[in-house]
């Protein structure tokens, strides 16, 4: 009885979220780095411009910068690695920074390979990974504009758009109580995500050196 | 003459008593600069698998505060350990259970030794290896153990008085004698944990 009540508490907590969310009801003009932003006036066609962009990516290949900010420790955590995607849902992350680490979304198995060992899971098994690199995968594609799961307001300066993702579906909400895009005018690819959790902490990926419809190898989301 | 017996008998004495009061030499869990020790962890239970970054921070003698995060992002529990106790300071709703959260302070007071701070012990010689047993009550027991050529930790164990509950060994780095990896099994239910130290 004991065991088995423990693997079913550990087995659900990957199973559902819970409703825990800070309510902003709108953001006219924001800041992102001490840059100012305005409201963008025609978002139909925004929505209409960026989901065309996106939908043109079939693979996109970039470097990243993660940065975790841990409200107890004074610095930030940072990583960074390789990020590769390619349509319709395969995603590889590659930390190599402070330690080797990798992470592919390949439909819906997944692979984590560090230097301790290497593990096959079902997307079914581990939610949160499958939660957060699907929001990876539908920032990067623009498919999140069309999401249910959250509002989205949309600003604007000179050189970016800036989607303020407010979280609206019950296990996003239980992890993240806002969700920031900065936007690139110039190809309309994501420049950064920062991911701000309900518990203060935060996350950022910072893009770069990005190559758009690459030729990428589907070795690369091998999951065997 | 009476003062070289004197020095001789206090030598023998703190020889003998020496060994008999001797500490089970746990490592450090984290650096002495910072008072922060940062580990992969890698995380099984069931048919589930989680890795992330572990951060420890020693906060005092006998406290330890405790993060877990997921690899690519948030936060999944934040706690202090203490020497009979635990404070929760956030844990995602679906870990925020008491069975979990008792779960991982056992666990996890156990390898840093916070859950047998300035407890008494009893020392077994007899074995191949230097036993150090902790009586917690309840019938419970926490054992390290050190190779009999060495003063520090390489293994342990909890249980009660039917059977062993986890065990977990201790790995050290060859060249800094530091800490590099632990490993903790649970032996009721399939869980283990992987933790690895890295140096941010």
């Amino acid at each position: 009885m004991k065991k088995r009540n423990i693997i079913e508490y550990f087995g659900g907590f990957l199973s559902t979220g819970i409703f825990f969310f800070i309510c902003i009801n709108f953001i006219q003009i924001s800041t992102v780095g001490a840059q100012s932003y305005t409201p963008v006036k025609d978002v139909a066609g925004f929505k209409e411009l960026f989901t065309a962009k996106s939908t043109a990516i079939n693979t996109l290949k970039s470097d990243f910068v993660q940065e975790k900010s841990i409200c107890m420790l004074n610095n930030k955590l940072t990583s960074n690695g390789s990020f590769v995607f390619k349509k319709a849902n395969k995603l590889r992350m590659e930390y190599a920074n402070p330690y080797p680490y990798v992470f592919v979304m390949n439909d819906d198995q997944i692979l984590i390979k560090n230097d301790q060992k290497m593990s096959n899971v079902s997307v079914n098994s581990n939610k949160i990974f499958k939660m957060i690199s699907q929001l990876t995968i539908d920032c990067v594609t623009g498919n999140i504009l069309n999401s249910k799961d959250f509002d989205v307001n949309i600003s604007e300066n000179a050189k970016v758009y800036l989607l303020v993702l407010m979280p609206n579906q019950k296990m996003i909400k239980s992890l993240f109580s806002e969700i920031d895009l900065l936007v690139a005018k110039s190809d309309f690819t994501v420049d950064r995500i920062d991911l701000k959790e309900t518990s203060g902490d935060g996350t950022t990926l910072i893009f770069s050196n990005k190559k758009i419809n690459s030729p990428v190898s589907d070795e690369a989301f091998s999951v065997n | 003459m009476r003062r070289f017996l004197l020095i001789s008998c206090i030598l023998w004495f703190s020889m003998v008593w020496g060994k008999l009061i001797a500490q089970p030499s746990l490592p450090e869990f984290c650096n002495t600069n910072d008072s922060l020790g940062m580990y992969n962890i890698t995380l099984e239970f069931s048919k589930n698998t989680v890795s992330g970054l572990l951060i420890l921070k020693k906060t005092s003698d006998s406290t330890f505060r405790l993060i877990l995060n997921a690899e690519m992002g948030p936060k999944l529990l934040d706690m202090e350990l203490l020497p009979n106790e635990y404070k929760t300071i956030y844990a995602y709703k679906k870990l925020n259970k008491r069975r979990i959260l008792k779960t991982f302070y056992i666990d996890f007071a156990s390898l840093t030794g916070i859950l047998t701070r300035n407890k008494a012990y009893n020392i077994d010689y007899s074995r191949l290896s230097t036993d150090f047993t902790y009586d917690l009550g309840k019938k419970n027991k926490i054992i390290y153990s050190s190779e009999p050529a060495t003063t520090r930790i390489n293994s342990g164990k909890m249980e009660d008085e039917n059977s062993i509950n986890t065990i977990f060994y201790y790995f050290y780095d060859s060249s800094t004698s530091g800490i590099s990896s632990m490993k903790l099994e649970h032996q009721h239910f399939r869980m283990v944990i992987l933790l690895k130290k890295i140096n941010l």
